[in-house]
């Protein structure tokens, strides 16, 4: 049954090439079709055409759950958000939808590429609309290069164990008595690999081309949307499947680098599209490095918080960089127009920056926690470092954003009443996050399930 | 109570009168010193009773306002000082903060009526007086810290006894008392450190725009002042007195010492003040209190 | 019994009708103000000091948890009480803001903030309120002039809650608790270290203590009038609140300084409190604007409240607080009175104005006996609380800090004469002539801030059980007291005597004035002028460069601004670094990255 999420799309797609002018209906239709389905997926492991440990698995867990309500209601939302930018890339929307709901779900390591190829092509087609071919075209060259090697690296690690299950992976290198030294290769291709897409340093060169004049559409889908999937998926590989203690300084470095790197570049940046993008690389770091120590249920609350914060963010902060300009100081005193807007804009920025009555706030004082818990003393001031210039410049961005004389005025009904609403889930997470904490709190539990049985 | 504040009054009526002679009688011996004969012993009472008998001129209520807080205030500080061990209004409750406080009361009060005249040469006149404070004061805090910590007590009286019996201050701790003498001289509003009246510069500053009842007020508030600063130095580092006489004779020698000193010295800009006391005063009076205290 | 939870839900619901109701009409929106604060104010003191406030939790998520202390009863009671009698002029300010709706809205919620703060039983409830505090508190101050103020804050604040997180989790992690009491008490050796130091970096940053300072006159000389005024009165005791936690309450044993009876560590505390009152004093002294002297002077006094805590025994932490409590009613009166002079002036620059005493006289007295108490100078509040620390310190033969504390003392009557002179007294200035007093719902809570400082300063032992209970509960001694007096450790001090002298004097000097001559009324342009003809005003008030002598002296030091600016270039440089070798057009650079990485795996060791 959960096959139809990726189905449906990709049947729909074709569809829509053969009818362009009911492309964006259909786009429409699946979307939602895909949030409300999503919601009656029951847990388990689902085999395609039966083929045996040999085939395709789907596996639907809580974790898998929990990025496909969130990111198909996303993805719905931003679609109908921005119509007129919509209506000309149906087609491939939908396939990206296709490609987001596969690499949930899947259970294979060559089916993952599969499909983050499709989610790839379709993310490089979809920042055609910001009309700069050559960032589009380093996307594309970066991108390919990524899941080239990760594919390498699935070869490698194919010929090495035989199986290409992702559940099966740990048992069979156990049973093979494959070392580390051995394992590192091919983990640390695929890692790379997937490190192109999740933004971290050094190999995110594409993220600053790409973003900075992204419009609200794409640049939501990336920033928000894609950027969850992909750490999403990551985070599976790191904690069910990749074996890479040995190299653990490195990728260390390479993660804490990455943190601070986006924070600085955003502290110095005067443009609204580049703060966020460069926070967003800050983010992604942090939560690969939380996947990386085994903080799993933090990580996936960050991934949480951040899909959510940047969702908005971005939405409002594309269509303030396209009605007036990118630079902050000629947008000084946007909000005032647009107070309803400036108030999502506000709580989801203080989410980020972690600040209480939000959720981020929630999520900062859990990590905090499992990084001092496993004994770590440096790391928490890094990240209290970076976390106090991140508040610096958001804080700079809000304060020129309210106070200001700008006429820029953004009508746009469903983008406030639904960056509003998302808002007041921060704010509501933010108190009763009781709720959130039981939906997350099985997933450590069935990812060990997994490794040890191969089922649950 | 009623019968202290009464004894207050007498005390502060005392000072005032003895302040008065003894600066009269200093004007005689400072003639004498510059080969004249100077004016007769009671001229200082001669001044200020013609001061307060004369139509004045008047700014405004704060004006009068001001006046009326510097003298109440400083009465009040007199009322509090002892003059020897036995003859004191509220013996024990004297606390020598209240001395630095009150006296601060009265300079305030001087200080709005000043300001609140218009004149900007009296407002000058008040920066620089506050300023000379800020410079003399604080080494006068530091030692008498010292004192109180050695004698265990910060009651003038008590502090009169213990230099009873083991010794003067004034030996047993040199650098204090030379510290001391020379923030007295700062107190009294002295050559070298008569920058805030400055004759010649300020037109007598913070008094500029006083006359009649107003300038004989702070006339009596000035020699009130000096009765204290004088009595306090007394009390801290000569042991205070046991009989009047001896009140008296210490009493004089001090005020005609610091007065005939005074003569010889030129006058200090108040940047020189400030630099003065904090460059050598300061650091020789922290170094009494280390010595005394840290040993 | 009063539920404590519901004070402070109530308290933010009515920060949410305050704003609904301003978008309909402003002026009734701040009125919902007024009656929030006044009423948690009033239930706070009613049932906390009489021992009945109900601690339980039902509505909040269970990680906030309240306790009702003594200690905490007398900080939330004084900061409520301040908010209370600030909001009485919100009304009036409420068109100059930009988002007025949003204003009551914060206002509120600070408020609630501060008195979860206060009450807050674990760490991880002190710290929500604590950040809560911050952001809301931030939000308001860029409602008067400028944004840069708030930055500046918020970095300030930041690096106090980081460290202070720091340490929080620090002793969760190694108590399995946040519990303040359970955890405070048992730490042991350097793990107590470590977390005294990270809490006092905190309060350092809330109370503006060198080298944090830089915040506070940025932000009360920008923010609107009524948000200084809360800031200086209740905020910055938030500070104290946690110097209180980590001084008091954990006693890290170490060396000690012999020759002053303190740890050693309470003795840099000492120094730092210290190096902060001369460098407050001495930037309040060349001030020209009101309110960033006002504000120089609340980060001195906030040294002085360190100092007292650091030396350790009852009299000096009675002291403590009852400077806490003296200079919250004085300071807030005196920024209020400043605020007056805004509200009618537009201007608080100390250079611009003149005679201002004659257009609004009540306020010039209600300032007047604010720095009266700021100053130290009895009858008022302050000098009780002078009075006992300077005890407190020749006890302990502190000779160096007794002189910082000195210079300190005897520089604010310097700083304090300063706005007196130039602002309300010298010349009336032609282009106000038409100021008028201020309107009688702003000089209600002035007068009522005014009489309780006076009453502080005359009667200190009408409200030393209010102090007298927290120093039981942190097992201290109390402070011996007979009947009106005060006994310290060499002297007894007895306050209403004082005042009655002085009263004394003051009716005999007024009887003698009145027996005299009278005199004749003259304007105040006719003065003595040397024989010049002189008919404008500006030239015979003498206001710019008060101090201009003392100034020059050390006009050049910038004490500690520099460090700060040269960090924020630091970090921009690092940024335009790796903007430069990472985030280019060239996806040769990422290959470039992706190879050596590669090669670095798969050559030789791998670590």
């Amino acid at each position: 049954m959960a096959v139809l999420l990726i189905a449906i799309p990709l049947l729909f797609a074709f569809v829509s090439i053969l009818n362009k002018k009911y492309a964006f209906y259909l786009l429409a239709l699946v979307a939602a079709f895909n949030f409300v389905f999503s919601f009656f997926l029951e847990k388990g492991m689902y085999s395609i055409g039966g083929f045996g440990p040999f085939g395709i698995n789907l596996l639907v867990d809580q974790y898998a759950l929990i990025g496909l309500w969130l990111l198909n209601g996303l993805f719905f939302l931003t679609v109908m958000i921005n119509l007129k930018a919509s209506k000309k890339l149906a087609t491939v929307l939908i396939v990206l939808l296709a490609g987001i709901n596969g690499l949930l779900l899947t259970n294979d390591l060559f089916n993952l590429f599969v499909f983050l190829e499709i989610t790839g092509i379709s993310a490089y087609l979809l920042t055609t609309e910001n009309k700069k071919p050559v960032s589009s075209f380093n996307y594309l060259v970066q991108g390919t290069v990524g899941s080239g090697l990760y594919l390498l690296g699935l070869v490698i690690l194919y010929s090495m164990i035989g199986t290409l299950n992702m559940s099966d992976v740990i048992s069979r290198i156990y049973t093979i008595g494959a070392t580390p030294t051995t394992l590192l290769l091919p983990f640390m291709l695929m890692f790379i690999g997937l490190g192109v897409e999740a933004k971290l340093l050094p190999f995110n060169s594409w993220v600053k081309g790409v973003l900075e004049k992204a419009k609200p559409l794409s640049g939501t889908l990336v920033s928000s949307v894609i950027a969850g999937t992909i750490l999403l998926v990551f985070g599976r590989l790191l904690t069910t499947v990749m074996v890479i203690s040995n190299a653990d300084m490195l990728i260390t470095i390479i993660l804490i680098a990455t943190i601070i790197a986006g924070e600085v570049a955003a502290f110095k940046s005067t443009r609204i599209r580049e703060i966020l993008l460069f926070s967003s690389i800050g983010q992604a770091g942090l939560v690969v490095y939380l996947f990386t120590h085994g903080l799993l249920m933090q990580g996936v609350l960050l991934i949480i918080a951040n899909v959510l914060s940047k969702f908005v963010l971005f939405t409002i902060g594309a269509s303030l960089a396209e009605a007036a300009g990118d630079e902050v100081e000629e947008l000084r005193g946007a909000f005032k127009n647009n107070k309803l807007l400036g108030i999502g804009f506000t709580v989801a920025a203080l989410s980020v920056t972690g600040l209480p009555l939000f959720f981020g706030f929630v999520v900062k004082l859990n990590v905090l926690l499992g990084i001092f818990g496993s004994y770590d003393l440096i790391t928490p001031i890094i990240i209290l470092v970076v976390s106090l210039i991140e508040g610096v410049y958001f804080i700079k961005l809000l304060m020129k954003l309210w106070y200001g004389e700008s006429n820029v005025q953004i009508k746009n009904v469903l983008m406030t009443v639904s960056v509003l609403s998302v808002a007041v889930v921060l704010i509501v997470l933010g108190v009763y996050y009781q709720p959130m904490m039981d939906l997350v709190a099985p997933i450590k539990d069935e990812m060990i399930m997994i490794i040890q049985g191969g089922s649950f | 109570m009623i019968l202290g504040i009464l004894a207050g009054l007498g005390i502060a009526l005392f000072g005032f009168t003895l302040q008065s002679s003894v600066a009269g009688i200093n004007r005689k011996v400072v003639a004498r010193v510059q080969k004249r004969y100077g004016p007769p012993w009671y001229q200082e009472f001669l001044d200020i009773f013609k001061g307060l008998s004369k139509r004045g001129v008047t700014h405004g209520w704060i004006f009068d306002f001001g006046v009326i807080m510097a003298v109440g205030g400083i009465i009040a500080t007199a009322m509090f000082m002892p003059i020897t061990s036995n003859i004191a209004a509220f013996s024990g409750l004297d606390n020598f903060f209240i001395f630095v406080y009150l006296l601060a009361v009265g300079m305030l009060g001087m200080a709005m009526s000043a300001s609140g005249s218009g004149n900007p040469l009296a407002s000058i006149g008040v920066m620089r007086a506050l300023t000379q404070m800020f410079a003399y004061e604080v080494p006068f805090l530091v030692i008498v810290m010292t004192i109180i910590k050695v004698t265990g007590t910060s009651s003038l009286v008590e502090i009169m006894a213990y230099q009873g019996q083991n010794g003067w201050f004034m030996w047993t701790m040199p650098l204090g008392f030379v510290v001391a003498s020379i923030s007295l001289l700062g107190m009294l509003g002295k050559k070298p450190f008569e920058t805030f009246i400055a004759p010649a510069e300020l037109a007598s500053g913070p008094m500029v725009e006083y006359g009649g009842k107003h300038l004989g007020l702070l006339f009596i508030m000035m020699e009130i002042s000096h009765f204290i600063e004088v009595s306090l130095f007394v009390h801290l580092f000569l042991g205070g007195a046991t009989t009047i006489v001896g009140y008296l004779i210490k009493y004089f020698l001090v005020y005609t010492a610091a007065n005939l000193y005074s003569y010889l010295n030129g006058r200090f800009k108040i940047d020189q003040v400030v630099v003065f006391f904090y460059k050598w005063i300061l650091p020789l009076a922290v170094l009494q209190a280390v010595w005394v205290l840290w040993r | 019994m009063l539920n404590l939870e519901l004070v402070v839900l109530a308290t933010l619901l009515g920060g949410v009708v305050a704003y609904l109701l301003s978008m309909i009409n402003k002026r009734v929106g701040s009125a919902v103000t007024i009656l929030v604060s006044g009423a948690v104010f009033s239930l706070l003191a009613y049932y906390g000091f009489g021992n009945s406030i109900d601690q339980t939790v039902e509505l909040i998520p269970n990680f906030v948890m309240f306790k009702v202390t003594a200690l905490g009863t007398f900080f939330a009671v004084l900061v409520s009480f301040v908010f209370f009698m600030v909001s009485f002029f919100n009304p009036f300010f409420a068109e100059r803001y930009k988002y007025p709706n949003a204003f009551n809205l914060l206002y509120l919620m600070t408020l609630a903030g501060v008195v979860g703060v206060f009450y807050a039983s674990n760490f991880i409830t002190l710290f929500v309120f604590f950040e809560l505090v911050v952001w809301t508190s931030m939000f308001l101050i860029p409602m008067g002039k400028g944004t840069k103020a708030s930055i500046t804050y918020f970095v300030f604040s930041t690096v106090g809650s980081f460290a202070m997180l720091y340490a929080i989790i620090f002793m969760a992690v190694g108590f399995g608790t946040t519990d303040i009491d359970t955890v405070l008490a048992g730490l042991t050796g350097t793990a107590a270290l470590i977390v005294y130091g990270l809490l006092l970096v905190a309060s350092f940053a809330k109370l503006g203590a060198y080298p944090f300072m830089v915040w506070l006159p940025k932000v009360l000389g920008n923010a609107p009038d009524p948000v200084s005024a809360v800031f200086s009165g209740g905020i910055e005791k938030m500070g104290a609140f946690i110097a209180v936690l980590a001084m008091i309450k954990i006693s890290p044993a170490s060396a000690m300084f012999e020759a002053v009876g303190l740890p050693v560590q309470n003795y840099i505390v000492g120094v730092i409190a210290a190096v902060t009152i001369i460098v407050g004093t001495m930037m309040a002294i060349r001030q020209d604007d009101a309110k960033k002297l006002l504000a120089y002077s609340s980060a001195a006094n906030g040294g002085y409240i360190l100092l007292a805590f650091t030396i350790g025994n009852s009299v000096a932490i009675t002291g403590g607080f009852f400077h806490i409590f003296a200079h919250a009613l004085a300071s807030t009166a005196a920024f209020l009175a400043i605020g007056v002079v805004t509200y009618r002036t537009k201007t608080s620059k100390i250079s611009e104005l003149g005679g201002m005493i004659h257009h609004m006289p009540i306020t010039y007295v209600v300032y007047l006996a604010a720095i009266i108490s700021m100053a130290g100078i009895p009858p008022m509040g302050g000098f009780i609380s002078k009075w006992l620390i300077f005890q407190a310190l020749i006890q302990n033969n502190l000779v160096f800090l007794a002189t910082a504390a000195f210079i300190g003392s005897i520089g604010s009557f310097l700083y304090v004469f300063r706005p007196l002179a130039a602002l309300f007294l010298g010349q009336k200035l032609p282009k106000y002539k038409d100021v008028k007093e201020a309107p009688l719902l702003m000089l209600i809570p002035m007068i009522i801030l005014t009489l309780l400082s006076v009453v502080a300063g005359v009667f200190p032992t009408l409200f030393l059980p209010m102090i007298n209970n927290i120093m039981t509960e942190l097992g201290f001694q109390t402070l011996m007291t007979s009947g009106f007096q005060i006994i310290g450790f060499n002297g007894t001090l007895d306050p209403a005597l004082v005042a009655a002298v002085f009263g004394t004097g003051v009716l005999v000097v007024f009887i003698l004035f009145m027996i005299f001559p009278k005199s004749r009324k003259v304007g105040l342009m006719d003065t003595y002028t040397g024989g010049e003809f002189i008919y404008t005003e500006e030239l015979l008030h003498y206001s710019a460069d008060f101090y201009a002598p003392l100034e020059r002296l050390y006009r050049k030091e910038p004490f500690v601004n520099k460090i700060y600016d040269s960090i924020r270039i630091k970090v921009e440089e690092l940024g335009a670094f790796v903007r430069y070798f990472f985030f280019t057009n060239k996806p040769e650079v990422t290959v470039f990255w992706i190879v050596a990485i590669l090669l670095f795996i798969v050559w030789g060791d791998i670590i």
